[in-house]
């Protein structure tokens, strides 16, 4: 039961610097965890909104034959800005900058992070990033129009406002990687006491293994996007085939980070799955360890396989059929984690509860998603695939029927949290189905288009393919306007919702036995750990330290 | 919430005291996170030192060629400079342990001298070849073979990145000079120094490698 | 933490220059010393480097000295730097050749 005398962190913050009247400013100066993951996350779901805008004006141009609204010109640059918001400013900041930030001091026991003024310098560098490409929109011949992949050479040769966007995406990668390293020292030296690795939560085993990748893959990246923009400036030759120039070399580096940034994408996601999962089965998880070291496997194995997005671009034979190799490898911890989380809904009275029905929708989407990935890789079969609409169909379940889903169920399952109050869980489940019967109709089409032969980033194209572009344009209306109904039923939760306790869902995590919202640092007292963490007996969650956590004294 | 001067303990189920890190006073997270952003620097020039081997591989006589027009007496200078650079910085971090704190601001005050001569050297290494008409681009470059192109373009560009990563030191140096004086890194917190240190190592073991995949090359396959 | 640079000291860090300055002569007289071919050349010279590597990384940079935690990461890290090089190699390699499973 929240006291309504206690303050929470809505009422009270520590800033990075002086003190500040102005609400405003403390908020944008904070350096509370909490408020920094509700900065991120007005912010991205600001730009995914412009995002999925951009998209459905590309989906209306591509309703039909011929021109509808845009020149082709315009065209490329319209999916090169959705690639790009949708990637950098959306899904790689994603989970982690909103749930991670918010709920990984919680998970473990921790007052905040290990750093927290590096946290909201993280934020600030976001907004660097994303205003710099988003300035770029309005200047010269307007925003890039290379593709999100910003290929050489032509990423090198064409007017459009490259370096902008190759500065942003540069900024945005740096934002990542302080991240990345506050999380991975946040989990060493953090933890409660008593809680060992295999005794954390899986979310936050998931948010470790996203961390090291950012660390990691990040800079390769940022020093490829720099060598493009010295090319540009300088022409020193390195992606230019003129001047002994290995435009392949530039696809080797930007996918070695790229790749793993899909699985930077994608645990976070699978470690929100493994937190619903046993709160509404109302059980432990089924096979916890070999979840989280699965989470370890992918991020590992996810580094050696980047050369499957080179497969047609004229790589060695040799290096073509050892990176299709390892990629079979990287489905099998996926595959863990699947079979895992189906043992654990087997046999378990489960509670069908928002959250728990974005999950159900996930195992599905994302379980297409996967097994089309395995489609492409077969190298045969992916000369006839690449750079068809089966890849974009591809990539649209796994990243979003795999990571936006997931955001989704996070903002409902953690929405009693962030605000101390209920949605209307009718409406939201109305939500959820809109949103998956219009996904469905919006991308699974592209799949047979892709396998006919409709090639991607296409402005036009022959008549044969347009029944796809209808059904999928119809899809892409319905799952907008669904998607805005989502987020309209969370506002009212927000503005009218009825109050909740700590612990409206009865899960086990230390996140649960603080006050909804949590106060500023988190714990009064901080508890100390020895259980697993989702023990259940009886329905009910087996250890509840609230008592501990607001007194200090067990009884 | 507590000051952090006193440690904060958590009582488990046995009464047993357990003490909980302060995140605002863990001078081990500080450098676990120092290292961590050390592996950025090292996937960065990493990348770099992976599109000069992938050239050299290809271009290889023409790499060797163009590595014979290096001043390997300024190059090798440099090499020194830097590893006593490194030496000094290593002793500084020592002495402010030892709370010998003008004896550790001298030998900043030695790796600072140190590193403006490399840089220094290193400017007239790049006029050279600049009068000589060979820059990022120029006629007299572009005339020359691919492998060449290409080893000048990285030669600029990699000595240029990591003469701006020394260039960085040199300004924290100054700074932590700073703060010694004001006493805010002292015997008792100098975890900033120990970071210090370890950035310099790092810009140090770049061109350990840098100067033989750069200069030394010249030698491979002449007798 | 004060564990790990209290096995550091004046002498230690000397010892340790003197090695590297001899390394650091013997990167130049190698090629005078063993003359090679490029690869014989570079492959000399990269395990000096690499000698050096060790030495800095061990001493200077204490990892000799620190918590396991750090030796462990900074493998990961080389590890990780490692893979991308030889797989980054095959293709480097065997650009040209084409390969064909049932070729008679």
């Amino acid at each position: 039961m929240s006291d309504l005398h206690e303050k929470t962190f809505y009422d009270e913050t520590h800033t990075v610097f002086g003190h500040h009247k102005s609400k405003l400013f403390q908020w944008i100066f904070s350096i509370d965890h909490k408020r920094i993951a509700i900065l991120y996350l007005i912010v991205m779901m600001s730009f995914f909104i412009v995002a999925i805008l951009v998209a459905l004006s590309m989906r209306i141009e591509l309703f039909s034959v011929g021109k509808q609204i845009m020149e082709a010109d315009t065209y490329n640059q319209a999916f090169t800005l959705h690639g790009t918001i949708m990637i950098f400013l959306f899904v790689v900041p994603g989970i982690p900058a909103v749930f991670g930030n918010f709920l990984l001091p919680l998970l473990i026991g921790a007052r905040d992070v290990s750093f927290p003024r590096l946290n909201l310098l993280s934020w600030w560098l976001y907004m660097f990033g994303a205003i710099l490409a988003i300035t770029s929109l309005f200047i010269g011949q307007g925003f890039a129009d290379t593709g999100w992949t910003f290929y050489a050479p032509y990423s090198v040769k064409t007017g459009t406002n490259v370096i902008f966007a190759l500065s942003a995406a540069y900024i945005l990668g740096l934002a990542s990687i302080l991240t990345g390293i506050n999380f991975v020292v946040t989990i060493h030296r953090l933890r409660a006491p008593g809680m060992g690795f295999f005794k954390m939560p899986l979310f936050v085993w998931g948010l470790y293994s996203t961390a090291w990748i950012q660390i990691l893959a990040t800079p390769v990246i940022g020093i490829t996007l720099i060598l493009v923009i010295i090319e540009r400036t300088l022409g020193i030759g390195i992606f230019d085939p003129s001047k002994g120039g290995d435009p392949l070399l530039y696809q080797h580096l930007f996918w070695i980070y790229s790749h793993p940034a899909v699985y930077l994408m994608i645990l976070p996601a699978f470690g929100v799955v493994s937190e619903i999962l046993p709160t509404f089965c109302r059980r432990t998880i089924f096979g916890y360890r070999s979840i989280a070291i699965s989470s370890a496997l992918i991020a590992i194995i996810g580094y050696l396989v980047w050369g499957h997005h080179l497969f047609t671009s004229g790589m060695s034979e040799w290096t073509k059929i050892i990176f299709a190799f390892l990629t079979f490898f990287v489905t099998i911890p996926t595959a863990i984690k699947f079979f895992d989380w189906i043992a654990t809904m087997y046999g378990a009275s489960i509670v069908f509860a928002t959250p728990m029905l974005w999950v159900s929708g996930t195992i599905i989407t994302f379980a297409i998603g996967g097994l089309t990935g395995i489609t492409l890789v077969t190298l045969g079969v992916d000369i006839h695939l690449h750079g068809t609409y089966f890849v974009v169909a591809h990539f649209h379940y796994t990243i979003f029927g795999g990571v936006v889903f997931m955001l989704f169920a996070a903002m409902h399952y953690w929405f009693p949290k962030f605000t101390g109050k209920m949605y209307d869980e009718r409406k939201a489940k109305r939500a959820f189905y809109g949103i998956f019967v219009g996904f469905n109709l919006l991308w699974f089409p592209m799949f047979l288009a892709g396998a006919f032969g409709m090639p991607r980033r296409y402005y036009d194209y022959l008549p044969e393919f347009e029944i796809y572009h209808r059904v999928a344009g119809i899809g892409a209306i319905i799952t907008i306007v669904s998607i805005f109904y989502m987020l309209y039923v969370l506002y009212k939760g927000l503005k009218e919702g009825k109050s909740c306790g700590n612990n409206p869902w009865d899960s086990t995590t230390l996140e649960w036995q603080v006050s909804s919202p949590p106060p500023l640092e988190n714990f009064k007292h901080i508890p100390y750990v020895d259980f697993n963490p989702y023990e259940y007996e009886k329905g009910k969650p087996k250890n509840d330290l609230t008592n501990y956590i607001k007194r200090g004294k067990y009884e | 919430m507590n000051d952090s001067q006193t440690p904060e303990f958590v009582y488990d189920k046995e009464g047993k005291k357990h003490e909980v890190v302060d995140f605002n006073n863990d001078n081990t997270g500080s450098k676990l996170g120092f290292w961590l952003f050390l592996f950025t620097e090292l996937m960065l020039f990493g990348a770099m030192f992976l599109v000069f081997c992938f050239y050299f591989f290809r271009h290889g006589s023409d790499f060797v060629h163009a590595s014979g027009s290096l001043n390997l007496i300024l190059g090798g200078t440099n090499t020194l400079i830097l590893l006593i650079s490194t030496y000094f910085m290593g002793i500084s971090l020592l002495h402010v342990k030892e709370n010998k704190i003008e004896k550790a601001k001298k030998t900043i005050y030695i790796t600072i001298f140190l590193s403006i001569v490399f840089l220094v050297i290193k400017y007239f290494e790049w006029m050279a070849e600049i009068n000589h008409g060979i820059y990022p681009d120029s006629e007299v470059l572009n005339a020359l073979s691919k492998g060449e192109i290409l080893f000048f373009g990285l030669y600029f560009t990699m000595t240029g990145f990591h003469g701006l990563h020394i260039i960085v030191g040199i300004i924290v140096m100054i700074w932590v000079i700073k703060l010694l004086n004001q006493q805010k890194i002292s015997s008792e917190k100098y975890v900033l120094v120990e970071n210090l240190a370890l950035y310099w190592d790092i810009v140090h073991l770049v061109w350990v490698f840098l100067f033989p995949l750069f200069y030394m090359i010249s030698f491979g396959g002449v007798s | 933490m004060s564990i790990v640079t209290n096995k550091m000291t004046v002498q230690m860090y000397f010892k340790i220059f003197v090695v590297l300055i001899i390394l650091t002569l013997l990167t130049f007289a190698q090629p005078y010393i063993i003359s090679g071919t490029i690869s014989q050349t570079v492959i000399m010279q990269l395990f000096i480097a690499t000698i050096k590597a060790v030495l800095i990384g061990s001493y200077y940079m204490h990892l000799k000295y620190e918590a396991p935690l750090f030796r462990y990461i900074v493998l990961m890290a080389l590890v990780t730097l490692t893979i991308f090089f030889v797989i980054t190699a095959t293709d480097a390699i065997f650009r040209n050749e084409t390969f064909d499973l049932f070729q008679k």
